[in-house]
């Protein structure tokens, strides 16, 4: 991911819209990944990326150059991504998805990279399990590799409240991994 | 390592690929509404529009009191400023017989008062 320069933040803080497209360039990819892993969805974690990006713009002057600009985009993205969490319905894995699931995690070696939906497969059948809340901390904890402070900043969460919902959330995939033959 | 943390590591290592990322970028830009004033200074356009208010309504409260001038009857001020504008009525001692009284009043010819006129003026 590029690092973008201050002088390049403070032209977008001044408006200017070229200098916003290596922004959009440089962590468009980062958000989109973070919404594929929480929402488990193409086409919602590109709606994603776009909402986070104009939010971005739009609230550009009241962003604090002493902050990250990651985190602050994070910050953007997860609050979005947690809100359709909470909003949409149950989403199931579908048979053919769990299958893949079994086999992915019964060959440890292969390291092949796979397919969006082959990931997608994965994920949710992983996940099917959790509430918005331990599918945001576990995702934020396991795949984004976040530390629990990273956590609590970007999701305003306390450590104890993440904690617990890790617990919960590692407890319900170690059981449902169990009844798949496996732990 | 056990089973949970060997799958995760395995996911975090992939990325979802993001097709067509030009395009989306240029969908991005292309939908850039204006941006908005920091809150520090829109809290301050909010401010200045609450003094503005409060500055007319109360312009608008001076008008109408400075205008209103009805006053409720019931409104024990008003009716005592009522009497205090009529003229006063002279009250008649209840300790002096009236013909008395009317003697008194009639002694000289220039104070000669008829008797209606003496009803009329005074409270009997």
């Amino acid at each position: 991911m590029a690092i973008i320069s201050n002088e390049i933040i403070q032209r977008c803080q001044h408006g200017d819209r070229s200098a916003f497209r290596v922004v959009v360039q440089a962590y468009q990819q980062m958000v989109f990944t973070l919404a594929f892993r929480l929402l488990c969805d193409e086409e919602e974690a590109k709606d994603i990326v776009q909402e986070t990006l104009i939010k971005v713009w739009v609230n550009f002057k009241s962003y604090d150059p002493r902050q990250s600009l990651r985190t602050w985009i994070y910050t953007i993205a997860i609050r979005l991504c947690y809100d359709r969490l909470k909003q949409r319905m149950y989403l199931a894995p579908l048979p053919e998805e769990e299958d893949y699931f079994v086999g992915y995690i019964s060959d440890d070696e292969t390291d092949k990279p796979l397919e969006n939906h082959e990931l997608l497969a994965v994920i949710k059948s992983l996940v099917k399990n959790l509430s918005p809340k331990q599918r945001m901390v576990f995702t934020l904890t396991h795949l984004e590799g976040m530390s629990s402070e990273e956590v609590s900043q970007v999701t305003g969460m306390d450590a104890s409240k993440i904690k617990s919902n890790l617990y919960v959330a590692r407890k319900t995939i170690r059981e449902q991994l169990k009844l798949l033959g496996y732990e | 390592m056990n089973k949970i943390d060997a799958i995760t590591r395995r996911l975090a290592s992939q990325e979802p690929e993001l097709k067509d990322a030009d395009a989306l970028c240029d969908s991005i830009m292309d939908h850039l509404p204006p941006q908005q004033e920091p809150q520090r200074y829109r809290l301050l356009h909010v401010l200045q529009a609450v003094a503005s208010m409060a500055a007319i309504l109360l312009l608008v409260l001076f008008v109408r009191q400075t205008r209103d001038i009805t006053p409720p009857r019931e409104d024990p001020d008003y009716r005592q400023s009522l009497e205090r504008l009529q003229p006063e009525r002279p009250q008649l001692d209840p300790t002096i017989p009236l013909q008395e009284t009317l003697r008194q009043l009639v002694r000289t010819k220039s104070e000669q008062i008829t008797l209606s006129q003496l009803k009329k003026n005074y409270t009997l």
